[in-house]
């Protein structure tokens, strides 16, 4: 996901942002510690992630995937964003590469949380914990991990933070089918509108406060709409439409609204 | 093997490098500002490219597709978290299909 409250993790986002170079000038040596201390410390996101991986699992059963198969992409992509969209792209009827370059261009902000949190990792870490503690990294657990006042982060702490919240993630999906199950035919019928729903209840919350956001969703929003109904690009692939829009509008927000200007100069 | 299987473990090849490889070789260089922003921005444009105008066509039918984006819409301009916005998108689709 789990990147999913986009609301409150994007403001926990930027408030991590402003503190960060305040938390890296206290002098503070202390290393926060104990798998347990990261499980208590990861147990708020992992309610939050619940409805989502709830949805998730509704949305997989609609997409005509088996439990096996949604539980599969839980386990190990265990991204939220990236799992609706290769699921929308999927019923869309999108290549493969299309919803391989769509995930991992959604994916690739997870470089600069990795970054970030690569600055309070103990020296010293064997390769196998950082190559699972990055693994691990969600958008959620990244600004619970940042937000955190000691100056390290110990390898056990960040595992039990991304533990819980993987594990709650993987069996929402779960739950998420058994829902599907119950509900009434009728009800499935309308499920097509529920991946867009979903879109809308992440997008909309997180934009109405941000006017840049908004302005790029705006922009990404008639740009798609230009590359559907102009006649040359009639032939263009789903996910390429999608792919052109999207950066054409993230880099319109990039080159009018610049983030954290200020924090690049010296105060 | 399943197809679906092969996507997903794609899926995991694509995705995982972007959170591992930092933490092995970014250290304590910073990207450029253009990119921070521009990765900063994607998830917003990627959500509202997909968003519209396909969801106009959700439900096969354009009344109840434009109803349950518009109850969605209200309920997470009003601030409310992903599975009530969800259900709101489905239960307007649904009540709209009746009229």
């Amino acid at each position: 996901m789990p990147e999913i409250h986009y609301h409150a993790e994007y403001c926990i986002f930027c408030l991590g942002f402003l503190f960060m170079s305040d938390v890296h000038d206290n002098h503070n040596f202390s290393t926060a510690r104990g798998f347990r201390n990261g499980v208590k410390t990861g147990t708020p996101i992992a309610i939050g992630y619940l409805p989502s991986a709830i949805a998730c699992g509704i949305l997989a059963n609609s997409a005509g995937l088996s439990v096996a198969e949604g539980i599969f992409m839980s386990l190990i992509v265990f991204a939220g964003a990236s799992q609706f969209v290769a699921l929308n792209l999927l019923m869309l009827g999108a290549t493969f590469p299309e919803i391989l370059l769509a995930t991992a261009v959604l994916n690739m902000r997870h470089i600069m949380m990795s970054s970030s949190i690569t600055r309070r990792l103990e020296p010293g870490l064997s390769w196998i914990k950082k190559a699972w503690i990055g693994f691990e990294i969600t958008d959620e657990s990244f600004s619970i991990a940042s937000m955190q006042k000691e100056r390290f982060l110990a390898p056990e702490f960040l595992m039990g933070l991304n533990i819980v919240g993987h594990c709650t993630w993987v069996f929402g999906t779960w739950l998420g089918f058994l829902g599907a199950q119950v509900l009434p035919q009728k009800i499935q019928d309308s499920m097509g509108i529920a991946i867009y729903a979903l879109f809308i209840g992440l997008l909309v919350p997180s934009v109405r406060k941000n006017r840049p956001a908004l302005i790029v969703a705006a922009a990404a929003m008639a740009l798609s709409t230009f590359f559907k109904w102009t006649p040359i690009f009639a032939s263009m692939n789903i996910g390429l439409k999608i792919m052109f829009a999207t950066g054409l509008a993230a880099s319109l927000g990039a080159f009018l609204f610049p983030l954290h200007k200020k924090a690049d100069k010296p105060a | 093997m399943n197809t679906m299987f092969i996507l997903f473990v794609c899926m995991m090849l694509v995705t995982a490098p972007s959170r591992i490889l930092p933490l092995f070789f970014l250290g304590d260089r910073k990207l450029p500002p253009f990119v921070e922003s521009l990765l900063h921005y994607i998830p917003f444009a990627v959500l509202g490219a997909l968003i519209f105008p396909d969801v106009l066509a959700a439900t096969g039918d354009l009344k109840s597709s434009l109803s349950g984006a518009i109850v969605a819409f209200a309920l997470g301009w009003l601030g409310q978290g992903p599975l009530v916005v969800l259900a709101g998108g489905i239960a307007g689709a649904f009540l709209a299909s009746f009229l």
